[in-house]
């Protein structure tokens, strides 16, 4: 059974082997592979294993410069972290998005892909995926009527998976409690990462509930898996030695915030022919709101393409559709219900509504289309793309502090002519490549008044970089097997470790990390 | 030796072929939502005229080229269809090239922007 912090007898001091803060993807995942084996391991969590408003007040931070979605709604903290409203999309990242590339600053991972592809075979089943698809795109016509005609290499089809998707909280919690050598805290808030006084080693982690009992965790290792913000935030708020957080020597902890920029309706495709659209590529359903085996097509742009014309990554969703689908207030219509069917409120939902109300015919159309299986006349894009790692876009911390009294993140979350340039020009080369193809002819977003395109451009709640992993300390936070480079028995889970973000949605990738540092660690204990 | 294409042969080539954004408006045969798109209609031919005009005021320098494109169109032997074949490959070897224009968001080929636009500029 999990434990409740808040009965922990006031300044108790607890010891363990491995001490993982945060139960999310990665922490739980980390705990898994831990599990059954005979290292001690202390799982937590800040929150309950539900939503509790009070604790969820604690992800509140503030904003600068481009808009983004408030802190509190884009993560969750309960167990089971923001799995818990998760979209369920996997897919790993590429061989290229390890490489250095000239063309993309900040670029080179100190691992390659082929490291990691035994850990996305064992990630997969935490995600409830079945195996990996294939990348497709290469194939004639004949023998791939499931993708659209793309003969040749200039464009591919990337099949990404669909989680059910897997609330690792609710699905895991129960194996984790009967695993005797994983003890489970609950309402447990990191104040506090204090190491001992050259700072080479962490001596403790304190934490605290919001009621205000106290305790202590000394573990042999530690490992920091509370999101691609809060990683960042927690480290810099602990500067009990180093008076510029921990880790944080060169000034990069909080760097590099990478998110995937989303940009719907990106482009519209009038097709020469409704038939060469493929189910593949529609976005799958979920019958009471689960997926089962579910797949979907993407278009993405091959290696060799994005070498010989310096591409950032991007994939395009393929969304067959029609004049009245391609509304905002259908688009808002489809929201409002998807979310509903998660089980939650939309995010500025009194936005939707209008939308919905201010042009009800094109939403019921719309949706009677979508009902009744009405064949759609255009197909209309949406990407989803890599950004170059910028040491400007971060997270630092602000003067306004918690209930518990740490310092509240503020994220500046920046996009450059870079990002916006390549995004356009791998636009032009799909729109170029069903031109030349005779698939027909595509239109890419332009500006409109006082609305220029790029300020359309949204993150996907996708929060990366900022505690960057490099074999070179100037270069990152934590080395090749996610320990910070000046505290020895400290590691860093999540997506806070990649080194750039590729174009794929992260879960995947930070759970297969995940289990990876768990063999490292099972090493480093014997 | 056979007569110079008319406008209309040509028009009618460009639809047979399915070469253009004008031809697309010709098949599909209904409006198509743009942002400050062109105004559309069924009407292929007055679709061609619109994306031509538009790449006219984009490209006025094309004006002095138009009369030898005409010209060179007129010339090639062989019927109707073969002239239409004869288009969609130009059409193909423009995408291949990167022969491209932006028409208003639209990808094009070159060739197929300069046809709509020989539909509101006689040589």
């Amino acid at each position: 059974m999990p434990i409740d912090s808040r009965s922990l007898e006031p300044g108790a001091t607890l010891h363990t082997d491995v001490c993982i803060v945060g139960a999310g993807a990665a922490g739980i995942a980390l705990a898994l592979e831990l599990a059954g084996t005979g290292v001690g391991v202390a799982l937590l969590e800040s929150g309950g294993y539900e939503v509790e408003p009070a604790t969820q007040e604690l992800c509140r931070g503030s904003i600068a410069g481009r808009p983004y979605f408030p802190l509190e709604a884009a993560r969750l903290r309960y167990f089971g972290g923001t799995t818990n409203h998760w979209s369920g999309l996997c897919h790993p990242l590429d061989p290229i998005d390890f490489e250095a590339r000239d063309w993309v600053p900040h670029s080179g991972w100190p691992i390659d892909r082929a490291e990691l592809t035994p850990y996305y075979e064992r990630a997969r089943p935490l995600c409830e995926l079945g195996p990996d698809p294939p990348v497709l795109g290469r194939r004639r016509p004949a023998d791939a009527p499931d993708i659209v005609p793309f003969p040749g290499d200039r464009l591919r089809t990337s099949v990404m998976s669909f989680s059910p998707p897997t609330r690792f909280g609710t699905e895991y919690r129960g194996a984790l409690e009967r695993a005797g050598n994983v003890r489970i805290f609950l309402h447990a808030n990191a104040v506090e990462l204090e190491p001992e006084r050259e700072a080479r080693r962490l001596r403790r982690i304190r934490f605290a509930t919001l009621e205000g009992n106290r305790f202590e965790v000394r573990a042999r290792y530690y490992v920091l898996a509370v999101g691609g913000i809060e990683n960042a935030r927690v480290l810099l708020a602990s500067r009990s030695v180093r008076p510029r957080g921990l880790g944080n020597e060169n000034d990069l902890v909080g760097r590099f915030f990478m998110e995937h920029p989303h940009l719907a309706g990106a482009a519209q495709w009038l097709l020469t022919d409704s038939s060469l659209y493929r189910d593949l590529y529609r976005w799958p359903d979920a019958p009471e709101g689960r997926y089962v085996d579910a797949r979907m097509g993407v278009l993405t742009l091959p290696a060799e393409v994005a070498r010989a014309e310096r591409l950032l990554g991007f994939s395009a969703d393929l969304q067959l559709s029609s004049e009245a689908q391609d509304t905002e207030a259908f688009r808002s219509l489809r929201r409002i219900v998807r979310d509903a069917g998660r089980g939650r409120v939309s995010e500025d939902l009194g936005r939707h509504v209008g939308n919905v109300l201010g042009d009800l015919e094109s939403a019921l159309r719309g949706a009677y289309e979508r009902a009744t299986g009405s064949p759609g006349d255009r197909v209309v894009l949406t990407t989803r793309s890599e950004q170059v790692p910028d040491p400007e876009s971060r997270v630092t911390l602000t003067g306004e502090r918690d209930a518990l009294g740490i310092p509240r993140a503020e994220l500046r979350w920046r996009l450059g002519e870079g990002d916006f340039a390549s995004l356009r020009r791998g636009l032009e080369r799909i729109a170029t490549e069903v031109g030349r193809l005779g698939l027909g002819r595509m239109q890419l977003l332009e500006d409109e008044p006082e609305l220029p395109w790029t300020d359309r451009v949204v993150g996907g709640w996708h929060h990366m970089g900022t505690t960057r992993m490099s074999a070179d300390p100037a270069r990152g936070v934590v080395d090749a097997q996610c320990r910070l480079h000046s505290v020895e028995n400290l590691f860093v889970a999540g997506s806070s470790v990649f080194t750039t973000s590729g174009w794929a949605n992260p879960t995947l990738t930070l759970v297969a990390l995940a289990i990876r540092l768990a063999d490292h660690l099972r090493r480093l204990l014997g | 030796m056979r007569r110079g294409w008319t406008r209309r042969e040509l028009l009618e080539a460009l639809a047979g072929a399915g070469v253009g954004l004008g031809a697309a408006a010709l098949w599909v045969g209904r409006p198509a939502v743009g942002t400050q798109g062109f105004p559309w209609s069924s009407r292929g031919a007055e679709s061609a005229r619109v994306i031509g005009a538009a790449y006219l005021s984009a490209h006025p320098e094309e004006s002095a080229v138009l009369p030898a494109f005409l010209r060179g169109l007129r010339a090639r032997p062989g019927d109707a269809r073969g002239l239409a074949g004869e288009l969609a490959a130009l059409v193909r070897a423009d995408f291949e090239r990167g022969n491209t224009v932006r028409l208003d968001g639209w990808v094009l080929s070159r060739t197929e922007a300069r046809l709509c636009a020989l539909t509101c500029d006689p040589p």
